[in-house]
């Protein structure tokens, strides 16, 4: 199947005084994979819903496979699978039931929705799981099972509201997987993302979202030379050495930021963590923590923004 | 591994062209479909307990607790008595309607189906269907207690039938209202506990449990006017024989008016909720 392009133009949603997107404008180009990353609030499942027919716009326009969201709503509903934040399936169903109800419900006949279900628990790993309740499947299962759901029939377009929020690193790594595995097949994806990491994997195209309005866009490549690539992260406990340790790296070395207990240096060789490691030292300030981290979506938001979100660590779990 | 996405490993059927959601065939079956995982999402153990084990004790409590006392006032308890608990069981169908609407607004299956091609109604259908069901088999139980007490129908089959048919046609009713308070809400408890300190209030004052003469003179007027005791008056004229086309009247034309006010606003709120 061939992938459908994705069209934003000057895309404007609000809820009552807030603006939750405020003309967004991009593109998608059939087969590829465009990310939308940003902290929770950004606007990212606003606009999802917004493409997926959910919400109405208030102002501009947005085209998916061809079909106006304003115009032809039943058209894009035709287009497109959508994996929502939440997996949404029947608990008290099993995973089985669950993608047979789907099959049918979008017009599959009894052996094929049947077909179809073995099929898509098989490739994602269900099978043992089949004939349980969704009730005692793990949250890497459900998420799976979320998606599996959602390609019951194939689109064109696919949209990914935060695959992998929540999940453990394993099942996160899983869902990188069969993401990876939906972009070879030709289909084109919008995903979702607080993860820097997850899009630089995954996506063809980024685009930052902060507070409804797009702040970057680029590839990961084009991103991560803006933020400057891996940093050097100490953890000081205690405030007095850690202003001690802040004043002394300031000193010798450019672009020391301070977040929380997190102080970052930019560069991230050997000989600079040697560096930052003697000058803690002299100064007698024991950290909690040194060492190299990647670049987190905090640290593209500080190096477009000026200032520090308030997002989750890159292995962090919601709750 | 092969994906199931990958064109080798996908049934023909995956790659169908694409199919319009409109039309009533789609409405039908689609919520056929829906309503049979409504059906199946209430547990058994919940619909043996609410649906069939508690009106039966509301039934045989009320007439033990109020049976003679009535009886001493000219009162048959067990022929005035199921219409009430019917009445009362309707609401109960209503309230977990709106549960379940805010149960699937909170998972996401809302959603979900919305941003499926299928059918703008099928949800609603898939809903009402499964609420008839679940009113029918409330009705069916209630009557039989009621036949055991000492309740019969003596008007005749065809208003017999009336009787279940204006109960349903209550509970859809009813449905509709508590599915607009559902719809606004992800939370299904808070939305039951609303909705019971509504109806429990009104079911009380009313004629369910006692005649409306019962009251004290300040509230009688209110108790006669309300359309809770229109319903359950109108039941009782077809479970009773006797004249029904006045109160029969008086309850269709209430529930017409809720309806097409519950309606509005259930059909408002499902185009807001995501």
């Amino acid at each position: 199947m061939h992938g459908g392009s994705v069209e934003v133009d000057r895309l404007r949603k609000t809820f009552g005084e807030k603006t939750a997107v405020d003309e967004v404008s991009f593109s998608v180009a059939p087969g590829t994979v465009l990310g939308l990353l940003g902290g929770n609030g950004a606007g990212k499942t606003t606009m999802v819903n917004c493409l997926s027919t959910l919400l109405p716009l208030d102002g501009g326009r947005a085209v998916v496979a061809g079909h106006d969201v304003a115009e032809d709503p039943a058209g894009v509903r035709a287009s497109i699978a959508l994996t929502g934040q939440f997996a949404a399936v029947d608990d008290v169903l099993t995973g089985r039931q669950n993608l047979v109800l789907f099959g049918r419900l979008l017009k599959l006949g009894r052996k094929e929705a049947a077909a179809r279900a073995e099929e898509l628990l098989a490739g994602f790993g269900l099978a043992d799981a089949a004939d349980q309740p969704v009730k005692s499947y793990s949250g890497g299962m459900r998420r799976r099972l979320d998606l599996a759901a959602s390609l019951v029939v194939r689109r064109p377009v696919i949209f990914l509201d935060e695959p992998t929020t929540g999940l453990d690193p394993v099942g996160r790594r899983e869902m990188w997987r069969i993401v990876s595995g939906l972009c070879d097949d030709g289909a084109t994806l919008l995903l979702t993302t607080q993860y820097l990491e997850e899009a630089d994997r995954l996506a063809d195209r980024i685009v930052v979202l902060d507070q409804g309005r797009v702040i970057a866009e680029g590839t990961p490549r084009e991103l991560k030379d803006q933020v400057g690539g891996a940093v050097c992260a100490v953890h000081v406990d205690v405030p007095e050495q850690r202003e001690r340790a802040v004043r002394a790296l300031r000193e010798r070395m450019d672009g020391v930021t301070e977040s929380g207990d997190l102080i970052t240096v930019p560069g991230a060789d050997a000989g600079t963590l040697a560096e930052v490691v003697r000058v803690l030292a002299e100064e007698g300030v024991e950290p909690d923590d040194v060492g190299l981290r990647r670049p987190t979506l905090d640290d593209v938001f500080f190096a477009l923004t000026g200032r520090r979100e308030d997002c989750e660590e890159q292995e962090g779990m919601r709750l | 591994m092969t994906l199931p996405t990958s064109s080798a490993g996908a049934t023909a059927a995956a790659a169908r062209p694409l199919v319009t959601e409109k039309g009533p065939r789609n409405l039908l079956g689609q919520g056929l479909l829906l309503a049979r995982r409504n059906v199946r999402l209430s547990s058994v153990a919940d619909t043996v307990s609410t649906m069939v084990v508690f009106p039966v004790i509301f039934v045989f409590g009320f007439l033990a607790i109020f049976g003679r006392l009535l009886a001493a006032r000219g009162v048959d308890y067990a022929q005035f008595l199921p219409p009430a608990i019917v009445v009362q069981w309707m609401f109960s169908v209503a309230i977990s309607a709106a549960f379940f609407f805010a149960a699937d607004r909170r998972t996401g299956m809302l959603a979900r189906y919305r941003a499926m091609a299928i059918n703008r109604g099928a949800v609603v259908v898939g809903r009402m269907a499964a609420d008839s069901l679940r009113a029918l088999l409330a009705i069916v139980v209630i009557l039989a207690a009621g036949h055991v007490a000492g309740f019969r129908f003596q008007a005749g089959p065809l208003a017999a039938l009336a009787f279940v048919a204006l109960a349903v046609g209550f509970a859809l009713t009813l449905s509709a209202g508590t599915s607009a308070v559902g719809l606004a809400s992800r939370d299904p408890e808070a939305v039951s506990s609303t909705l019971h300190t509504v109806y429990l209030p009104l079911l009380m004052v009313s004629s369910a449990f006692v005649p409306a003469d019962a009251f004290p003179a300040w509230i009688e007027p209110f108790v006669r006017a309300q359309p809770v005791t229109a319903v359950i008056d109108a039941l009782r004229a077809l479970a009773d024989g006797g004249p029904t086309a006045g109160p029969v009247t008086r309850a269709v034309l209430w529930m017409a008016g809720l309806l097409a006010l519950f309606s509005l606003a259930a059909v408002r709120a499902f185009r807001r909720a995501t």
